[in-house]
């Protein structure tokens, strides 16, 4: 059934876009992801406009993201001080990230700056995903548990000043790393059009060292505040929020998130983390090989200003 | 049939005049009389296009000369003008990268049928003085930089008009105009869903003998309704409230999401 949408101008398949949240919305309530980084990519091959898949994109992530997180609310696996401190770098971010969104946009590299982000951060957290997962699921498998590393590791990280204490999270720690972290996450999500949930549930595991129990429901909520605040940033200085577009991946999201979220409690961590970080990184190759191979056609056509096809 | 106007209408387009047998109203000129077969395209929440039919004759008097040839008629709708980036991609270090481009400001819609294949109408010249057919169009052409240039890059012209042809926005339908009767003929003009919103024009143009004889013009809107046009201007007029209702709308969709589907 045809749709057509309001502010993309542009119809499209009303199931079709349906199916793609659904599908996107089962991998990210499987993984604790967002999507975007699936959504935003199939949306524009679809025909709209990067512009607008962007800015709608983080409608529906801040949806798929508030469902989500709220399961782990009812479970209280959430770290609210941390996911504070995560959002006031975040809202920063966001605010940078909607300005340079409308630069590039301007400037025609916008394609090519988001294209170059998949591949370096894609790449780049999907293999060590993968690597460092199945390095634990062999080890694993071999009976060959290698000595639990020291808890409490104080990294450079931990020598910073303005020490926090996160409670919840059993945490103490600068403040500095997770304000950066906030306001990173804040400027790729508005920039890209993702949540950020591949990028800042590594590297809080990774680099905060936060417990993985808390990491999924915080880095959730931290999502749909900076989202949220991104969604309005988008739609009041861009205009290119299609709320049809977003209503409709959001419920096909939703939907989807419910069954990806039983399937995901029944395996491992590691084995969670194996498969995202391969999805993850398909998805960096495919961008890779975009970049790289000899285009079928050399000429594309945009149109300045408005939220407009093409 | 509306009453007539006659050949006074032709937009200044870049100091071009149709070359006119005869001047405006002087006896002995053909005249075209036509009518669209509606005033206004209305985009609702499941259009999938829809054709405009154009319906129309030739009028002649007495002292009319007589032509051999016989008439060929054109019937074109032309979109609002606007703004576009044509880009090409060049390797940059391994990777492509858009590079060059060229800025045209031209029709978002340019659809033509006409009686015959365009080029067997009329001369190239006449075609161009005209502006019958996509090989015909002026493009006024700007350079990076904000140069303009009349005489545009003729690799970036063909680029452009072969990805509006391909997006089916830019469109030529050869025996789209079928004769009624002698004087009478009927135009169908396919306007597909894509379609940019806006004022159209519908111009028709005579051509006899490989002159263009007459020309008329009309207009039609494309327009949102409904839903679509709340949607559309509450975005662009209250933007603010908008992102508002958006960021709403999702946070709602979320939690009710989560709260039909609780499993635990």
């Amino acid at each position: 059934m045809q749709l057509y949408l309001p502010i993309a101008e542009w119809p499209v398949n009303m199931f079709m876009i349906f199916g793609v949240g659904g599908a996107v919305g089962f991998i990210s309530g499987m993984f604790g992801v967002g999507g975007g980084f699936l959504l935003t990519p199939l949306l524009v091959f679809s025909g709209i406009s990067p512009a607008v898949a962007v800015a709608s994109v983080s409608a529906q992530v801040v949806a798929s993201s508030a469902s989500g997180a709220l399961s782990y609310w009812r479970r209280k696996l959430i770290d609210w001080k941390l996911a504070a401190y995560l959002l006031v770098g975040g809202m920063l971010g966001s605010g940078i990230g909607v300005e340079v969104f409308a630069l590039l946009r301007k400037v025609g590299q916008l394609d090519l700056v988001i294209g170059l982000c998949y591949v370096v951060f894609l790449g780049f957290v999907g293999g060590f995903m993968t690597w460092e997962s199945i390095g634990t699921i062999l080890a694993n498998r071999s009976q060959n548990v290698p000595p639990p590393k020291k808890l409490r590791q104080h990294g450079v990280l931990h020598g910073l000043p303005f020490q926090v204490r996160f409670p919840r999270s059993h945490l103490v720690i600068s403040a500095i790393p997770v304000l950066a972290l906030g306001l990173g996450i804040g400027f790729l999500g508005t920039l890209l059009g993702i949540g950020g949930g591949f990028l800042i549930v590594p590297a809080m595991i990774y680099l905060l060292k936060v417990p993985a129990a808390i990491v999924v429901g915080t880095s959730l909520v931290q999502m749909v505040a900076t989202m949220s605040f991104a969604t309005f940033l988008q739609a009041a200085s861009n205009h290119t929020v299609d709320i049809v577009l977003a209503f409709l991946l959001m419920v096909g999201g939703v939907i989807g998130a419910q069954f990806g979220a039983q399937i995901g409690q029944r395996l491992k961590g590691e084995q969670l983390r194996a498969l995202l970080g391969l999805l993850i990184l398909a998805v960096g190759i495919r961008f890779a090989v975009e970049l790289v191979v000899t285009p079928a056609d050399r000429f594309s056509l945009s149109v300045p200003v408005g939220g407009g096809a093409k | 049939m509306r009453a007539l106007r006659l050949l006074g209408s032709l937009p200044a387009r870049a100091g071009l005049v149709l070359p006119l047998l005869l001047g405006a109203g002087s006896a002995g000129a053909e005249t075209l009389v036509f009518e669209p077969s509606t005033k206004r395209v209305e985009i609702t929440s499941n259009f999938s296009g829809t054709t405009l039919t154009v319906y129309g004759t030739v009028e002649r008097d007495a002292t009319t000369v007589g032509r051999g040839g016989g008439y060929d008629v054109a019937v074109m709708l032309v979109g609002p003008s606007r703004s576009v980036v044509t880009r090409r991609k060049d390797r940059l270090v391994g990777i492509w990268v858009n590079r060059d481009s060229r800025t045209y400001v031209a029709p978002s819609f340019y659809a033509v049928a006409t009686t015959k294949p365009i080029a067997e109408m009329a001369p190239v010249s006449t075609l161009k003085a005209a502006q019958v057919g996509l090989d015909a169009l002026i493009l006024p052409e700007t350079v990076p930089g904000g140069v303009e240039v009349l005489a545009g890059t003729v690799a970036f012209r063909d680029a452009y008009l072969r990805l509006q042809r391909r997006d089916g926005l830019y469109r030529e339908y050869p025996g789209g105009v079928r004769r009624l009767g002698q004087n009478l003929w009927a135009a169908t003009l396919p306007i597909p869903a894509e379609v940019p919103v806006g004022r159209y024009k519908v111009r028709t143009v005579l051509f006899g003998d490989g002159s263009a004889l007459a020309e008329q013009v009309s207009e039609i809107e494309v327009v949102k309704t409904g839903f679509e046009q709340q949607v559309a201007d509450l975005a662009a007029h209250w933007s603010a409230t908008y992102g508002l209702l958006s960021v709403f709308i999702a946070l709602f969709t979320g939690w009710l999401g989560g709260v039909l589907f609780r499993r635990d």
